[in-house]
């Protein structure tokens, strides 16, 4: 028996909805929820705890004002559990309703500064908030480990293996900024990108579309390996938690040279131009970054999209694998996105992971946050 | 019509792969698809089981390291062709099963055409991880669709909640530096062995079969009474239960399922259960059909 594949391969791995027989069904995100500590830091702040003298303006070269920090009582754990908790309270989800629960951050820190490898942390997570039945596994892929966990069971779901499941993650990463403090002397330091991280606990439910909504049509991603050194990040010799070690200017350039046609090549399989994206939610490293990203896919794309590409880092920094889904929160709350919206998820992390997810705001999901009317 | 998993292919660490899950993962990926005659360029992604390795690595996941190494579609982006797409999947000894069970649905929904699965274990120094209690080594096998009425599926997951009581690997600062320790209790295996076989019981009834209709166990972890405990709850000769002694880690299932090709005990129409416990406790089953 003849196999089908798509008669034109795209770089990106790439599903589109619906599609045949073997994959029938149209997964949907539902519902968003998240988790901010209370604590926040300014930028002014941690640059003035360095421990040398680095004459480094971080705002004004980041765009970033302020991040979250956890509290000495909160890690990735609790962050999770609060994000999950969070989810399904507004998607009106019960707990021992998930087929499957996937944690995808890349700390996992209890007790402080402990990183616990096993048991993953879903399974910790699927024990508190008594997820009973779910499948559960842990995906790690950097600052992609949310989406590429939305990859995974938007497949599931297409395919009718599962109807429901809860993507999570908890990032307690600021200690990264904290220790780059110590070793940070310039702004050629490595350890420069260590000092935009910022925590939070994201969670979202994606489930079999109903009533029509159109849900996810296209998620595609892709793995540009060759830069995957570019940004390591590991366990600290001599201090607790960890280092990351980033060739900032490298990753970015390489992120803006091929974020545009992997993006094309997602609309282009969606049949839509980004003229028709109303919010493009990208990873979230610097303010400048982000811009100067944008402008390049513009140029690029001959168009942009319909709105400017949603910013939170100026007052969340970088919180890792939660970034995407801790930005659609704040443009859900604030009224700026309207159901049957066309949003793009633009991942970019440490691999080089790049990745698209596009999907349009379903009603429940712009309820969940606020009124619709 | 299922996925078949061909080029199974198990190394264990030399002199220069000892203290590198990365070497050992880039030999095993090499070998398995040198044994299906396929290049790197044909991987369409890439799935990374492995949890110890160099330096204890926290990002970017190991999965993009093992693809730019093995020369796995790592370059910038070019039209009418397709690339490769990597990440890692984290559940201990059951990670290479979560990881079969993804490269399945991707299979399936003709996503894509090969998967590359891969695990490996190596202590990243006696510094950092004093204790490592495993053999450092690596496996990996393609996953393809085939029609054929051979390969792997459906899939049973059961939770035996413990948060860790019984088996945990962590990374905290002790002694002026961060140190990897492995704890399992000795009741781990018995725990395992539970969730194991309710796993089991729950797949065989999901497809109406019965224990006496599977002919082999491939079974991880390789703990004697764990093997002992799933043979005596599913009523099977204990010799029907196959581990690996390793001692492997997650590289487990695919050690035991080289072990059981090796021996010649895997011929056609063969029906082996697959069947894995990690910590959490969380456990899981899959039929397979050689």
């Amino acid at each position: 028996m003849a196999l089908m594949y798509p008669a034109s391969p795209t770089w990106l791995l790439t599903e589109r909805s619906p599609g045949d027989a073997s994959a029938p069904y149209v997964a949907d995100i539902t519902s968003a929820g998240r988790s901010l500590p209370v604590r926040h830091l300014s930028s002014e702040d941690l640059i003035a705890s360095t421990r040398h003298h680095t004459g480094i303006d971080l705002e004004r070269l980041t765009g970033i004002r302020e991040r979250r920090v956890v509290s000495p009582d909160d890690d990735s754990l609790t962050l999770a559990v609060a994000a999950a908790a969070d989810c399904l309270e507004r998607g009106g989800v019960e707990a021992p309703e998930l087929d499957a629960l996937v944690s995808c951050s890349i700390t996992k820190y209890r007790d402080g500064t402990t990183q616990w490898l096993e048991p993953a942390m879903s399974s910790a997570v699927a024990h508190r908030i008594g997820a009973t039945r779910a499948v559960t596994f842990d995906i790690a892929n950097a600052c992609a480990g949310m989406l590429t966990g939305v990859f995974v069971l938007n497949n599931w779901i297409r395919r009718g293996a599962i109807r429901r499941g809860l993507v999570v993650s908890g990032e307690s990463i600021s200690g990264l900024g904290r220790n780059a403090a110590h070793h940070v002397r310039n702004i050629m330091s490595k350890e420069l990108a260590s000092l935009t991280l910022g925590d939070a606990g994201a969670a979202v439910v994606v489930e079999r579309s109903r009533d029509g909504s159109p849900g996810i049509s296209v998620a595609g991603f892709t793995t540009v390996a060759e830069h995957s050194r570019l940004c390591l990040a590991y366990p600290a010799v001599h201090e607790p938690g960890a280092r990351m070690f980033t060739r900032s200017q490298a990753l970015q350039r390489a992120a803006i040279k091929d974020t545009p046609v992997l993006l094309q090549e997602a609309l282009d399989v969606a049949g839509i131009d980004i003229s028709q994206v109303d919010h493009v939610i990208p990873h979230q490293t610097s303010a400048r970054a982000i811009r100067k990203g944008m402008a390049h896919v513009s140029e690029v794309l001959g168009a942009g999209p319909r709105n400017d590409a949603v910013v939170t880092v100026d007052h969340y920094g970088n919180t890792a694998s939660t970034t995407h889904t801790v930005a659609l929160i704040d443009e859900l709350s604030g009224g700026r996105i309207a159901p049957g919206d066309q949003v793009a998820f633009v991942a970019i992390a440490s691999g080089l992971v790049i990745g698209v997810v596009l999907f349009r705001a379903s009603e429940g999901l712009v309820r969940s946050h606020g009124d619709t009317d | 019509m299922a996925t078949r998993i061909d080029g199974l292919s198990l190394v264990t660490g030399g002199w220069r792969s000892r203290h590198s899950a990365l070497r050992l993962s880039v030999d095993a990926c090499r070998a398995a698809l040198g044994r299906c005659e396929l290049t790197p360029q044909d991987v369409g992604l890439l799935i990374n089981a492995g949890l110890y390795r160099d330096g204890n690595l926290g990002e970017p996941a190991l999965a993009p390291l093992i693809q730019d190494d093995i020369g796995a579609n790592p370059e910038d982006p070019h039209p009418g062709t397709a690339g490769t797409f990597s990440f890692d999947v984290a559940n201990g000894a059951c990670g290479l099963l979560n990881a079969l069970e993804i490269a399945d649905g991707f299979l399936r929904s003709r996503t894509v055409q090969t998967v590359l699965l891969v695990a490996s274990d190596a202590s990243p120094s006696r510094r950092l991880a004093p204790e490592f209690p495993y053999l450092p080594g690596g496996a990996a096998a393609v996953c393809q669709w085939t029609a054929d009425q051979v390969g792997i599926g459906p899939f049973k997951w059961h939770n035996a909640f413990d948060e860790g009581s019984t088996f945990r690997a962590t990374v905290g600062f002790e002694g002026g530096r961060n140190v990897l320790h492995i704890v399992e209790e000795a009741d781990f295996a018995e725990r395992a062995a539970e969730a194991a076989v309710a796993a089991a019981v729950e797949l065989l009834e999901d497809n109406h079969l019965a224990p006496e209709d599977i002919d082999l166990i491939v079974a991880s972890p390789a703990l004697p009474s764990f093997a002992k405990r799933v043979a005596s709850e599913l009523a099977k000769p204990e010799e029907a239960v196959v581990t690996d002694p390793g001692p492997w880690h997650t590289v487990g299932l695919f050690a035991a399922l080289a072990r059981v090709q090796r021996a010649g005990r895997l011929r056609s129409g063969t029906n082996a259960l697959l069947l894995c416990a990690a910590a959490g406790v969380n456990a899981g089953a899959a039929l397979y059909r050689a």
